[in-house]
């Protein structure tokens, strides 16, 4: 708070005439008013003065009282000496110190002159010499158009987005204050960078890292404005933690290229989060991992001879969901495991609906392991989905089991 | 595993792909320069790893066919058959294609998971589906067309699990109108693609048949339509949750427990309550995580998950601190959205869970 009295300012002071006593005219000029300067400041401002063919004459006096909503910050009384003139106090507070609230001015403008036989106010035209002004202050907020959704190095995939966009409201800070954004809590989750040519009004929160647990709300940001902190952004870095699988088995292993051609097994996966809530749809890709080949002879290819997105001569090709109509409405998508007729490899016929169901050792003919990431169309990139799954190729079926 | 992999279709499907929410179906009508009612004139040829047939066409959708039979191509990739496939020659059904470098190439339905029925929605029986006088037709009517396709004969299940994937109601209303037209008498499938449709349309009535079927699906692939739509389901009414809990109580043997229990834990209702309550005690963790999830979002005021919401941004005015519901501090301490623990934390949490869920019921909260 600052308290000066100074020179006069230019004001648009109001004008109120003196009583007439003995033949004087002169009249008292007042001001009171309780602005904002600047996004971390308010500026309040009292002042009393007189003018006439007597102001000489008068003994001025102004008491104030300042407020933050009900309770008083400072008051002061300020008394000229008689000689007419002037006399005024202002105050200056720093909203990040006082917080947000209504701000309020009270004055109390006296003036007597034993000349004009004016001892005390009331003055005339009913006005009682008390002022007053006042300003609510609202505290900026921030406000983000989604929660964040952590993809390891990707800004999107799918329907979700790594970068939420903030905006920093100012809830009446002028427009010509500067916004700076900072970390309350969090910073080594996620960056944020102002949105170019938006005056930093805009920015864009990455997630960096997924949060620590489902609903751990680890990061919190506000938006400065000239100092002035906004009430903090929570936020969750939400991530793909796991596959669901939904549907789909060692069943119905039909045949899906012609009666001779071998098997498919069909399975439905859905991709959960972190609060195992469904993801509506994000991208997904698989690797495998050492694989064995049981069966006897040795003649049946191994997945792990292929190279990432690159179909061996066996038929092995480790997948990639990337695109949305390979989504059903659910989000779900499909991993079909299959083998076909190639040159060592025969799989028995198949009629449609029909399994043998036999998993011996001796029809074992392929033991993998399948590992699932969201987040990215590249093998092996984005979010491991701790989704070890065991993949067994039987000579007439497939099976996974998580 | 990811399926084929092909080049010359992959390169040209990839264009004026509509956001997630369309199905595929659309997609590949927008992505296809001409759609054609044909038969395929020969078995085809393998080689280099491309499939090459002759289709004979006898009716336009969309685009310009040219006269007499259109040689197609589709790049089945070094990882598809090496020699010809069998069963190709004499299949009728609607092909969509695009021309790239001189020649056309199949758009697959549900690319890269190649399957032999990718080439083309299969007809009962060659004619079955008759091209619309001109103007040619709009989406919709393409829409049309592979419907009547489908209900023209007796189609696999892998076809109409294709079907119910690619073409999501909201797509058209023609779907609507088809899953209501096919009767009881229909084919099994095609009842089970009408359920389905009817279900992710929000009929709660539909719930209702799904338990009929659970006995005959458990195994079955075709069991995915009813399982996704009723994981699916976003109605938040009491029926719904009727419907729900119903199918719910049929079990864990069934395949059905689980997607039911995911559909309600997204309810949030008071309706719900009574059942999540009983799959406490299921015996799949999986339920178990769903039912106190699902309990844990109504004691937090979670509002219901409806169609087309992301879960994820539903989640967040539950979990929040900035503005969710304030509880007591053990209502706080056991809400849990995402792990039961151990055992014995398990224990503790179900427990827990039945004692407050009684008293939820009981105060319809």
């Amino acid at each position: 708070m600052k308290l000066v009295c100074m020179t006069l300012l230019p004001l648009a002071l109001q004008l109120v005439p003196a009583a007439r006593g003995q033949g004087c005219i002169d009249k008292v000029l007042y001001a009171n008013y309780t602005q904002r300067t600047g996004g971390n400041t308010v500026f309040s401002y009292a002042e009393e003065e007189i003018t006439g063919p007597d102001a000489l004459t008068y003994w001025l006096t102004l008491s104030t009282q300042f407020y933050q909503n009900t309770t008083q910050l400072y008051s002061n009384q300020a008394a000229s000496s008689q000689g007419g003139g002037g006399v005024w106090t202002e105050y200056s507070i720093t909203l990040q110190s006082t917080g947000p609230g209504t701000f309020t001015l009270n004055s109390l403008n006296q003036a007597s002159s034993d000349y004009c036989g004016i001892q005390a106010p009331p003055y005339s035209d009913g006005w009682n010499g008390y002022a007053t002004s006042g300003l609510a202050v609202q505290q900026p907020s921030v406000s983000s158009a989604s929660p964040p959704m952590f993809l390891n190095g990707a800004a999107s995939s799918g329907t979700q987005t790594a970068v939420s966009a903030l905006t920093a409201n100012p809830n009446g800070a002028p427009a010509t204050s500067t916004i700076t954004w900072r970390f309350l809590a969090g910073s080594s989750y996620g960056t944020v960078t102002c949105v170019e040519d938006s005056g930093c009004a805009q920015a864009n929160y990455t997630a960096t890292a997924p949060g620590s647990a489902c609903g751990a709300y680890d990061v919190r940001i506000v938006a400065s404005f000239d100092g002035f902190d906004s009430t903090a952004l929570w936020i969750f870095n939400n991530a793909p933690q796991s596959v669901f699988h939904m549907w789909g088995g060692p069943w119905d292993s039909t045949n899906p290229w012609a009666p001779t051609a071998g098997w498919q097994t069909t399975y439905t996966y859905k991709v959960l989060d972190m609060c195992s809530q469904p993801i509506n749809y994000v991208q997904v890709n698989e690797t495998f991992g050492s694989s064995s080949e049981p069966y006897p002879g040795g003649t049946w290819c191994l997945p792990s001879t292929n190279q990432p997105g690159v179909p061996d001569t066996c038929g092995w090709a480790w997948g990639s969901w990337s695109n949305a109509s390979q989504f059903d409405q659910y989000g779900q998508f499909v991993d079909y495991l299959f083998e076909i007729n190639k040159s060592g490899k025969y799989p028995p016929v198949i009629a449609s609906g029909q399994n043998w169901f036999d998993e011996s050792a001796s029809s074992n003919v392929v033991d993998t392991s399948q590992f699932f990431y969201a987040g990215s169309p590249t093998n092996g990139q984005g979010v491991n989905l701790n989704a070890l799954v065991s993949m067994t190729h039987y000579l007439d079926h497939g099976k996974s089991v998580q | 595993m990811k399926g084929f992999v092909f080049g010359m279709a992959a390169a040209a499907v990839v264009v004026c792909a509509p956001a997630f929410g369309a199905g595929a179906l659309l997609t590949q009508i927008n992505a296809s320069d001409l759609i054609v009612i044909g038969e395929t004139a020969d078995a085809g040829s393998v080689a280099n790893g491309v499939l090459s047939l002759a289709v004979n066409i006898q009716g336009t959708l969309k685009g310009s066919a040219p006269a007499g039979n259109l040689s197609v191509h589709f790049a089945l990739g070094s990882s598809g058959p090496q020699t010809a496939i069998s069963g190709v020659a004499g299949r009728c059904g609607i092909f969509f294609l695009v021309q790239d470098a001189g020649q056309w190439s199949l758009v697959p339905r549900n690319q890269p998971q190649f399957t032999l029925g990718d080439l083309f929605y299969p007809e009962g029986s060659c004619g079955a589906v008759a091209a619309p006088a001109s103007p040619a037709p709009s989406a919709d009517g393409i829409v049309t067309a592979v419907i009547q396709a489908i209900q023209s004969g007796t189609p696999s299940d892998q076809d109409i699990i294709a079907l119910f994937n690619a073409l999501p109601p909201a797509d058209s209303p023609s779907v609507a109108l088809a899953a209501a037209q096919i009767s009881s008498g229909a084919q099994r499938g095609l009842q089970i693609l009408s359920l389905g449709w009817r279900l992710s349309l929000g009929e709660d009535e539909a719930l209702g048949e799904v338990s009929a079927w659970i006995p005959a699906l458990n195994q079955s692939a075709i069991g995915v339509i009813l399982a996704s739509a009723v994981s699916g389901y976003t109605g938040t009414t009491a029926a719904a949750a009727k419907g729900l809990g119903e199918i719910a109580m049929q079990g864990s043997g069934t395949g059905f427990e689980m997607p039911a229990s995911m559909a309600l834990r997204s309810l949030h209702t008071a309706a719900a309550l009574p059942y999540l309550l009983q799959l406490l005690d299921s015996a799949d963790p999986r339920v178990r995580l769903n039912a106190v999830a699902g309990l844990s979002m109504s004691l937090a005021g979670v509002p219901p998950l409806t169609s087309g919401a992301s879960p994820q941004a539903v989640m967040e005015k539950a979990l929040n601190p900035a503005f969710r519901k304030q509880l007591s501090a053990e209502d706080q301490a056991h809400l849990q959205f995402a792990s039961l623990g151990d055992a014995a934390s398990e224990a503790a949490l179900i427990a827990w869970w039945k004692i407050r869920a009684q008293q939820m019921v009981a105060a319809g909260q």
